[in-house]
């Protein structure tokens, strides 16, 4: 009887999760293919006018949807920068990848040491990288824009990668020091008497068995890198070198944006997450990893 | 558009942007006499591929012998990005500005007049209307020429107060007040909704158009605080808003697009907005209360309103690559905000497709603007409240002031603070501004 | 397998082994390295700029302790320091236990858990200026989603104005913010969760524990430190939130959703005074070490770093 009140609690615990995370997702994909009268009718009556793509298609072809327009002159009030949105998604996440990758080779070799080995600097070092978070990322636009402009690295995605890498390795060292210190020592110990150096343990030996911390700060750096606006803001002014989250807040600001053109493109801005975590889940929970280790 | 995007995309899949960079730049140098003059055009991000598409016909118009690279940043940080821009002398030859943030770009040394460098700039002066001509001058100079330029209005939903039985919009606040609660019975309960949000500049231009409504002004010429009195214009709105907030007559929103959405629900009544917000709310695509919406004087004393200019500026970065440099800029700048061959045709073509308001005077007789506008206003009243409209008086401190009072302003308007309090904080601030900038 | 044995032994295995045992500095090196050319410098200019008349529109001077002065006694500073400090104290908090919440159910296998799994982690790739304009969509006062399907319902009489009343704009805004930030608390709680051996659990088992005696026993002291250092990280990204209430507030009503890192913003960009924004840096990154430096007592001296080197 027991087994079946917790399978009740979960169930009831994953419909109220559902509903709070997906509510708000789910009514700016309902409302991107709603026409935008619809959506400012009181009392609300969300269906009356049917469904359209048009929002989706404008953003794609550039085609403007037909009920903009409207006989006369005035016929172009639409957001054009939601047409960049594609482009910035590329962008974004290929930045946000490289974020990730820089984080788990950056992160695990620095983690390895400070988790494993004793050398002097051990406190000092550990303790500069992990605290270097603390003044607000706000107050330090003016000096990273002077050191990337120094490097000629302005409008570069590479000055991005490096940023974000900043903002995100303290965290991820952190979180991987922990995590390494809990794998048993004799399971190390046993690699070593095989002959592996520390690399090779690390590779072979601490990596395979910290899968989901790797995958829990994987996925921090990819998010924190793929929705960071400030920088991305002021460093990559060029068009084609602009990350989603300057799109989207330019777009949402525009005084001609609609609702529904809005809530398409922060729809698209999903995709790639979308894609990120399903293969990313099957390394994040025990027993889903393929022959296990052990 | 084609080209461009191809050319990006290359540049996306290629070496990288910073090897791109490189060799255009290592290339322009060697062979500086067959390539065409490049300029730098900064702007905030409004409608992007209009103004591509603009800058393709303006490097026709010149055979390519000009090439102009857009960058854009959001408006809500374009003065921000460019301060660090300009700073850090980041190439920037053209630029958005506007009658806020001149003084303070010109003091900085980072934009220049026109009319020192081009004596002919001189000429446009009598074409330009008086509240543009005023936000584009500094020190007695004329610093640009007008994007567009428009003023703030008092619009309403002219449907719901026929409804209800009012013959006419309001000629006063004191008359507001009583149609609001007039419609409240009628079952409007909160009658005015504002843009109005301590983050959002915008609020402080909306106050500016209530209080010049009622005659008023923050400072005199000199700079001297007029409003620190309870006879002045800016304490009797503030008071008034302040009252309004009390008993639930307005609710106030944090962009001009929720004010539009709101207003489009049919749940209130009024608002004080930027005039080109009336073409959106009259827009038939996505306004379902399209066709409601009219415009008034603004309520008050004298009926005046503020009026605004966003303008083409040259940058001193322009000036110090050299004279063929500059007559890029101004050829750029006259076809953008000028007289090109007989027409005005940028500016144009904003107000006709965009529904943005003009500084030039020749487009208030332009046949193609009088019917575009005629779609969402009433051309009549609009020009009988752009006579009414004028510019503020703003100095090099007026930004840093204005972000101090407008905390104090949204502080009383919601009565964590008294008028009194605010009014006496703005004025000290003031004078130390004052006194600090001297 | 980058790294076979056969391979390192062509590339001189051996020695190259032995120089990186002698040498952790070289595998903590990349880090340390892109952390020195991003921090000392910034740190650096922040704290000298503190100091100084900075200001691209006025003639640089010394000025001491004067930005501070001024920051502190501005009207502005105690009214976004406590909210700042309310929105801190109640949503990292609830963060912290969602997370938890969540991971445990996330641990669990159930119909459709891969469809939950994937949408739990969306808020977190959503920039926080676009979540603020996503749950304006939801609480906006009169056409927002909530009043929509509760006055359909007939739950309300009329639109509620979620937005522009004061406590309910503050709760909106920390629902806003809670939302975009509970995914890291789950996602790291879950992998903590992972680390926790099976037997411990078997054992418990045997013994006749319940599943919330198993919980309190075995999960949570096992995910302690896990939860701290996620607790830090949220307390410092919630220090630091300024751009959700743009869309959703813009700071409003009056001035009750205002925070103290739009200050920061506001001092350096748009008043252009680079001295007093980082002053009122320095301050909160003090603000900031002084609860850190609060919880970390709570934290055995060891747990992080582990024993003292020699």
């Amino acid at each position: 009887m027991r087994i079946r009140w917790d399978r009740i609690a979960v169930y009831i615990g994953a419909v109220l999760l559902a509903v709070f995370i997906v509510a708000p997702l789910a009514w700016i994909f309902l409302s991107s293919i709603l026409p935008e009268e619809a959506i400012l009718t009181f009392p609300p009556n969300w269906f009356k006018y049917g469904f359209t793509i048009d929002n989706y298609h404008y953003i794609f072809t550039g085609e403007i949807p037909k009920s903009h327009l409207v006989t006369g002159q005035l016929r172009t009030m639409i957001s054009q920068e939601v047409r960049l949105v594609p482009r910035t998604i590329v962008n974004s996440a290929l930045i946000a990848l490289a974020v990730m990758i820089i984080n788990w080779v950056f992160g695990s070799l620095a983690a390895y040491s400070y988790a494993n080995l004793r050398f002097g600097a051990r406190t000092p070092t550990f303790f500069f990288i992990t605290l270097s978070r603390l003044i607000p990322a706000v107050a330090l636009a003016v000096p990273y824009y002077a050191i990337v402009q120094r490097m000629g690295l302005l409008n570069t995605h590479w000055a991005l990668i490096a940023i974000y890498s900043v903002l995100t390795l303290p965290f991820t060292t952190l979180i991987l020091t922990l995590y390494f210190r809990g794998i048993p020592r004799e399971i190390l110990e046993a690699a070593q008497l095989d002959g592996c150096g520390p690399f090779q343990t690390l590779v072979r030996v601490t990596v395979p068995l910290a899968l989901p911390s790797l995958i829990g700060t994987g996925l921090f750096a990819f998010m924190i890198s793929y929705s960071e606006f400030l920088f991305a803001l002021i460093i990559t002014p060029a068009r084609e070198a602009r990350t989603l989250p300057v799109i989207l807040a330019s777009v949402s600001w525009n005084p001609d944006v609609t609702w529904g053109l809005l809530s398409s493109s922060i729809a698209i801005g999903l995709i790639p997450t979308i894609l990120l975590v399903v293969p990313v889940w099957r390394f994040m929970v025990k027993g889903l990893i393929a022959g296990g280790v052990q | 558009m084609n080209k461009v995007s191809r050319r990006d995309f290359l540049k996306m899949v290629g070496a990288g942007a910073a090897a791109a960079t490189l060799s255009s730049r290592w290339s322009f140098n060697l062979a500086r006499a067959q390539e065409p003059i490049h300029l730098d055009f900064v702007v905030w991000s409004y409608s992007v591929e209009t103004i591509l598409d603009n800058i393709k016909r303006f490097e026709e118009e010149y055979n390519n012998a000009i090439k102009v690279t857009l960058t854009d940043f959001s408006w809500t940080a374009y003065h921000e990005t460019m301060v660090n821009r300009f700073a850090s002398k980041t190439p920037t030859d053209v630029c958005y500005n506007g009658g806020d943030w001149l003084p303070e770009f010109a003091k900085a040394g980072w934009v220049v007049p026109l009319e020192d460098y081009f004596p002919e700039a001189a000429n446009y002066k009598d074409k330009i209307v008086g509240y543009a001509l005023k936000d584009m001058t500094y020190d007695g100079k004329l610093y640009g020429l007008p994007y567009y330029a428009d003023i703030t209005t008092f619009q309403y939903n002219a449907k719901i107060l026929e409804d209800n039985g009012i013959a006419a919009p309001p000629a006063t606040w004191e008359e507001l007040w009583d149609q609001c609660m007039l419609l409240r019975e009628k079952g409007i309960q909160v009658p005015i909704v504002l843009e109005f949000a301590q983050e959002m500049p915008t609020t402080l231009e909306d106050f500016t158009a209530m209080v010049f409504g009622r005659g008023g002004e923050f400072f005199d010429d000199k700079f001297n605080v007029l409003f620190n009195d309870p006879q002045s214009a800016a304490w009797k709105q503030m008071q008034w808003l302040a009252d309004a907030y009390r008993e639930k007559l307005v609710s106030l929103l944090p962009h001009e697009t929720d004010v539009v959405k709101a207003l489009n629900t049919g749940r209130h009544v009024f608002t004080v907005l930027y005039n080109y917000n009336l073409a959106e709310l009259n827009n038939k695509a996505t306004s379902p209360l399209a066709g409601q919406f009219k415009i008034a004087l603004m309520p008050g004393e004298t009926h005046e309103t503020y009026g605004f200019c966003k303008f083409y500026n040259m940058t001193q970065m322009a000036v110090d690559r050299g004279k063929d440099v500059m007559d890029a800029c101004w050829k750029f700048i006259e076809y953008f905000g000028g007289e090109h061959k007989g027409e005005y045709k940028v500016a144009k073509r904003w107000a006709v497709e965009k529904g943005l308001g003009f500084g030039q005077l020749p487009l208030y007789d332009d046949k193609d603007v009088q019917a575009s506008f005629a779609q969402w206003i009433d051309p009549e009243m609009l020009k009988e409240q752009a006579k009414l409209a004028r510019a503020r008086n703003q100095t090099v401190w007026y930004g840093i002031w204005g972000e101090f009072f407008r905390i104090h302003l949204l502080r009383a308007v919601t009565g964590e603070a008294t008028v009194e309090e605010t009014m006496k904080a703005a004025a000290e601030k003031a004078e130390e501004l004052k006194a600090q900038f001297a | 397998m980058a790294y076979d044995q056969a391979v390192l032994g062509k590339l001189g295995g051996r020695s190259l082994q032995r120089r990186i045992e002698l040498s952790p500095y070289l595998m903590i090196s990349p880090a340390l390295i892109l952390m020195a050319i991003f921090t000392l410098y910034p740190y650096g200019y922040a704290i000298w700029s503190s100091l100084q008349v900075l200001s691209p529109i006025l003639p640089p001077s010394f000025a001491g302790l004067k930005n501070y002065e001024s920051v502190i006694t501005s009207t502005y500073f105690f009214n976004a320091l406590g909210n700042t400090l309310v929105f801190t104290g109640i949503s990292v908090p609830i963060i912290v236990i969602l997370g938890v919440l969540v991971a445990a159910l996330l641990n669990q296998r159930f119909l459709g858990d891969f469809v939950l799994k994937a949408a739990v982690l969306l808020p977190w790739a959503i920039p926080a200026a676009i979540t603020g304009v996503i749950w304006k969509g939801v609480f906006s006062d009169s056409w927002g989603v909530l009043n929509a399907v509760l006055y359909t319902l007939g739950l309300i009489p009329d639109y509620v104005e979620w937005l522009t009343t004061r406590h309910l704009a503050t709760t909106a805004v920390i629902v806003a913010h809670i939302w975009m930030q509970f995914p890291m608390a789950a996602v790291f709680a879950l992998a903590a969760m992972q680390a926790i051996p099976e037997e411990l659990y078997e054992a418990a088992a045997i013994d006749g524990a319940g599943a919330l005696q198993r919980f309190f026993s075995i999960t949570l002291p096992n995910i302690k430190v896990m939860l701290i250092v996620v607790c830090l990280f949220e307390i410092l990204m919630s220090l630091n939130t300024f751009d959700l209430t743009y869309g959703m507030t813009g700071g409003g009503p009056g001035t009750s959703t205002m925070f103290i890192s739009y200050f920061i913003w506001a001092e350096f960009f748009k008043m252009l005074s680079y001295g007093k924004g980082a002053a009122l840096a320095v301050i909160l990154a003090l603000v900031a070490l002084a609860i850190i430096l609060a919880i970390l007592r709570l934290v055995p001296g060891e747990a992080l770093l582990g024993g003292k080197e020699g």
